[in-house]
């Protein structure tokens, strides 16, 4: 083993003790002391926690957060399970196109989602006024329990399709030919061989919807008006009461939920059963009825999940509206108004997610190196340090970041690179765990021939290495980079005016009831997502769907 | 008629592979008789899997018929049809243990639980996987999950065993001994079974009779060693052992089968047929057709024998040695294959060949003399 993957693992401890630990532990010792208390050993207090069994308010977030969750997970799986069996084992139509669109509801921001269910579904929305209009019905509130979960689960669902998609379309064919060549029906093929074989994705894809939804501020902030959960709490506690401290204990709860879901998902991962086949030839249900069935339920899970992208693009155009169901006078009027706004935060926007995501592909690559090939002892503890902050919520690293960047030595409050850090600490094991995957296909020992002709390590890495993973390490960059245009749970608690992202704009925009221009600007940041993702997968010549696996 | 075996008449199959039509299986007639091993053999994509797996029920024919003990399958699904396949990637339950994997499709028939402990554990015995019951798919070496493959086709006594390249996945060692395993099963069991595979010397150690595949057509169907004797077409000859093919010009009335050799030398060939259309481009466009020699039929030797030649390259093989010779004064080179090497003959030296007209076939073009 060469000095240089050692030296990077060295690197990796030491990145995570100041950008991972030191923050936490900043966390830790306020969520145990008073607001206003210098830490010290005697000032250590259950206080802040005391509240989640004194006060209604704390109680009612803990179990909205649990409740929103499990509840977007169990729509998200019911809405994608079908979806991934149609797509993977039906002929269907189209099926780039499906692909390519179930992808979308993963780049657009779910906030800009979430408002548009507002001008669907809210008290002067749409449908609302329409159904009132037409049969004097009133339609219930989509603030909310109800309008969470299911912007939660339209934002989430293709995670569990894609994983679920993914893992049906590796399967061995042959082995659920076996099993209906031993006599088993096709429901029951479906029930005791492909279930079992694919439940281990279901699961990882459940449990990703759900630490996803459990970190999500913008959606509930948005929809969920008197509902409060985590972390909309932790962000009144710092933002209203300017208490650091209390926040801090929020999050402990927040984080404590969330590592529970992961142990659960590593759990379920390592059971995953190895169906891998080279060869594989797909056999689809090729009859009418199935096809018919499948293609009918895939689009409208699809108009479901991009009909709010869709009702923001309208409302951007959308230069007068009234009572009308349609707008009454269209023009760019609002994109005019927002052309200013856009130009600084998108260029705001660019360098701090472009700074972000170089900085993750250069270090998560060369851990990943040193993890697949370096020695097992430090394997693992790299493993976790660098899938823990992928699940870590948004505010959470908000809020530590807040606490520990404060104060000498490391004085960052206010400035980009906090910001910087703070994406970098989020998506760096999205980086890892790509390059990982690509370099565990590449066999060691065209490295070992490249030594033995006489390459030193680096020129190795360069000149094998690099070539052979290049177009996954591209594919994981334009994605961290597209979900870093969209990201506002940690941004929310570390921008400063000089640093305002677009996200922060839409977000100050809908807050003022400013809709028609946070649609314009909505519809700007999504298209310029979609742009730059549509032209990374046409350079790699991938379709968008397998970047995301 | 053959009323208790499988008969394929008429069969044809056809694939859309990204936007081009593409004929798998064209106008094939077999029949397979019960207790037989029948092989299907042929180059990859040449159709056999795409049979086997229409036999199965797991493709459905464009056209032509399969029938079993006289009844049509077409409108039987694969799961009703009361057949056991082997697959060459085992295809085996990850998530069952060896034991359950063999129990499935008892199971599925109601078979009690009894029972189902007592058959499965025979025919675990039987595949000397006794004591593996508990254990994982994944915990089994390759020769190990054939067995257990094997075992879950046989358990519940299927009237026909598919084995779709069954010991492709092995190594060299273990195939030859899992090839013997599953012909002395078979035997034992007396039931049909239908095995494909592209390796010829497979194919001809475990078959009762065999069927070679060409680009989607049966081209020849009989026991091994009539198959290797007299092969339809040169595309057989050269797909079934080794073979020598020498471009010939007729000479006499065109029906004596009279030939002149590159070398000058006439002869009256053993046997003619007439060359397969596919074979034209094996023939030289100057040349009337044909003959194929198999190398183990050339005498070789230093001194004696018609035609003379220098030796190439020698291959000592083990239990044959193998001559690449080079004709003197024409374009030609023979293989020549020897139970033992042959004193003073070293690459480079001269040496003397011939064969009996006996052994010569002639593939005539069509309309030459």
């Amino acid at each position: 083993m060469e000095a240089a993957p050692v030296l990077a693992g060295l690197l990796a401890v030491v990145a995570a003790v100041i950008l991972l630990g030191y923050p936490l532990a900043h966390v830790l010792i306020n969520a145990f002391t008073l607001n206003g208390q210098e830490p010290s050993l005697a000032n250590l207090t259950l206080r802040n926690f005391e509240r989640f069994a004194i006060s209604l308010s704390y109680q009612r977030a803990f179990w909205n957060s649990v409740v929103s969750s499990g509840g977007a997970t169990l729509l998200a799986t019911a809405l994608a399970l079908p979806m991934a069996y149609a797509v993977a084992r039906v002929e269907i139509s189209w099926r780039p196109l499906v692909l390519a669109l179930s992808v979308i509801p993963l780049i657009a921001p779910p906030f800009i989602g979430a408002y548009a269910w507002i001008m669907l579904l809210g008290n002067n929305g749409m449908i609302t006024q329409t159904v009132a209009g037409l049969f004097g019905i009133k339609l219930p509130s989509i603030y909310g329990a109800f309008g969470v979960v299911v912007a939660l689960a339209l934002s989430y669902f293709p995670y569990v399709f894609l994983i679920v998609q993914g893992a049906l379309a590796a399967a061995d064919p042959a082995i659920e030919e076996a099993a209906a060549m031993t006599g088993a029906s096709a429901g029951r093929v479906l029930r005791t061989i492909t279930f079992p074989m694919i439940a281990p994705a279901v699961g990882a894809g459940m449990l990703l919807v759900f630490i996803k939804a459990l970190g999500d501020f913008g959606v509930p902030s948005i929809l969920g008006g008197e509902y409060q959960v985590l972390p909309t709490l932790i962000y009144y506690q710092i933002h209203g009461f300017f208490n650091l401290n209390t926040g801090s204990a929020i999050a402990i709860v927040n984080l404590a939920l969330t590592v529970l879901g992961l142990a659960v998902l590593s759990a379920i991962s390592r059971r995953q059963v190895a169906t891998l086949s080279g060869t594989a030839r797909a056999t689809r249900l090729t009859n009418l009825p199935a096809r018919s069935a499948a293609n009918a339920f895939i689009w409208v899970v699809l108009v479901l999940a991009l009909l709010p992208q869709a009702v923001v693009l309208l409302y951007s155009f959308a230069e007068r509206w009234g009572d009308t169901l349609l707008p009454s006078v269209y023009g760019l009027g609002n994109y005019r108004s927002v052309l200013g706004e856009a130009l600084t935060t998108t260029w705001n926007t660019v360098l701090l997610a472009g700074a972000a995501t170089a900085a993750c592909l250069v270090f998560g690559t060369i851990t990943a190196y040193a993890t697949v090939r370096g020695k097992a002892v430090a394997r693992w503890a790299l493993d976790l340090t660098i899938m823990l902050p992928f699940v870590l919520p948004g505010l959470v690293v908000g809020v530590a970041y807040l606490s520990a960047f404060n104060d000498p030595p490391f004085v960052l409050t206010g400035t980009a690179a906090i910001l910087v850090f703070a994406y970098f600490t989020r998506r760096v094991a999205f980086i890892f765990r790509s390059a990982a995957s690509a370099i565990g296909q590449v066999d060691s020992k065209l490295e070992e021939v490249s030594a033995v002709c006489g390459a030193s390590w680096a020129e190795t890495m360069r000149r094998v290495m690099v070539p052979l993973i290049g177009p996954a390490l591209i594919a994981g960059g334009v994605l961290v980079f597209a979900t870093l245009v969209g990201e506002i749970s940690a941004t929310v608690l570390l921008y400063s005016a000089n640093w305002k992202t677009i996200s922060i704009a839409i977000y100050e925009l809908v807050n003022s009831n400013d809709l028609a221009k946070a649609s314009a600007l909505g519809s700007l940041c999504n298209a310029f997502t979609l742009i730059v993702v549509l032209v990374a997968s046409g350079l790699l010549g991938r379709n968008m769907s397998e970047m995301f696996r | 008629m053959a009323v208790d075996g499988l008969v394929i008449t008429s069969l044809s199959k056809r694939f859309v592979v990204g936007g081009t039509p593409f004929t798998a299986v064209a106008d094939v007639n077999l029949t397979v008789e019960p207790g037989e091993f029948f092989t299907m053999l042929g180059p990859s994509g040449c159709g056999k899997t795409t049979t086997l797996r229409m036999i199965a029920g797991l493709e459905t024919p464009d056209s032509g018929a399969i029938r079993f003990r006289d009844r049509d399958l077409a409108t039987v699904p694969a799961r009703q049809r009361n057949i056991g396949m082997v697959f060459q990637s085992y295809a085996l339950f990850p998530h069952l243990s060896v034991f359950e994997n063999v129990a499935y499709g008892l199971r599925l028939r109601g078979v009690a639980a009894g029972e189902i402990g007592q058959r499965v554990a025979e025919v675990l015995d039987l595949l000397q996987l006794g004591g593996h019951g508990d254990r994982l798919p994944a915990s089994l070496s390759g020769g190990q999950q054939q067995r257990v493959s094997i075992a879950r086709a046989l358990v519940y006594r299927p009237d026909i065993l598919l084995l779709d390249e069954p010991l492709a996945n092995l190594d060299a060692k273990l195939r030859l001994h899992m090839r013997e395993e599953i012909r002395s099963l078979q035997r034992r069991l007396g039931i049909m079974a239908i095995y494909v595979t592209h390796d010829q010397e497979e194919a001809m150690a475990i078959s009762d009779r065999l069927a070679v595949f060409d680009r989607g057509k049966l081209v020849q169907i009989g026991q091994p060693t009539a198959v290797y004797e007299s092969p339809a077409t040169l595309f057989v000859a050269d797909f079934i052992g080794k073979a020598n093919f020498i471009p010939v010009r007729r000479v006499g009335d065109g029906r004596s089968g009279s030939v002149v050799l590159p070398w000058g030398e006439t002869m009256q060939a053993g046997r003619t047929m007439p060359a397969a259309p596919d074979d034209l481009g094996v023939i030289p466009a100057d040349a009337d057709g044909a003959i194929m020699v198999r190398p183990e039929r050339i005498a070789l030797d230093a001194q004696a024998g018609a035609v003379s030649g220098r030796i190439k390259r020698v291959q000592f093989l083990g239990s044959i040695v193998r001559y690449a010779v080079a004709i003197a004064g024409v374009p030609v080179d023979l293989l020549v294959e020897r139970a033992r090497p042959i004193h003073g003959l070293s690459e480079g030296a001269a040496c003397r060949l011939g064969f009996a007209a006996a052994d010569a076939i002639l593939y005539k073009r069509a309309g030459a003399p």
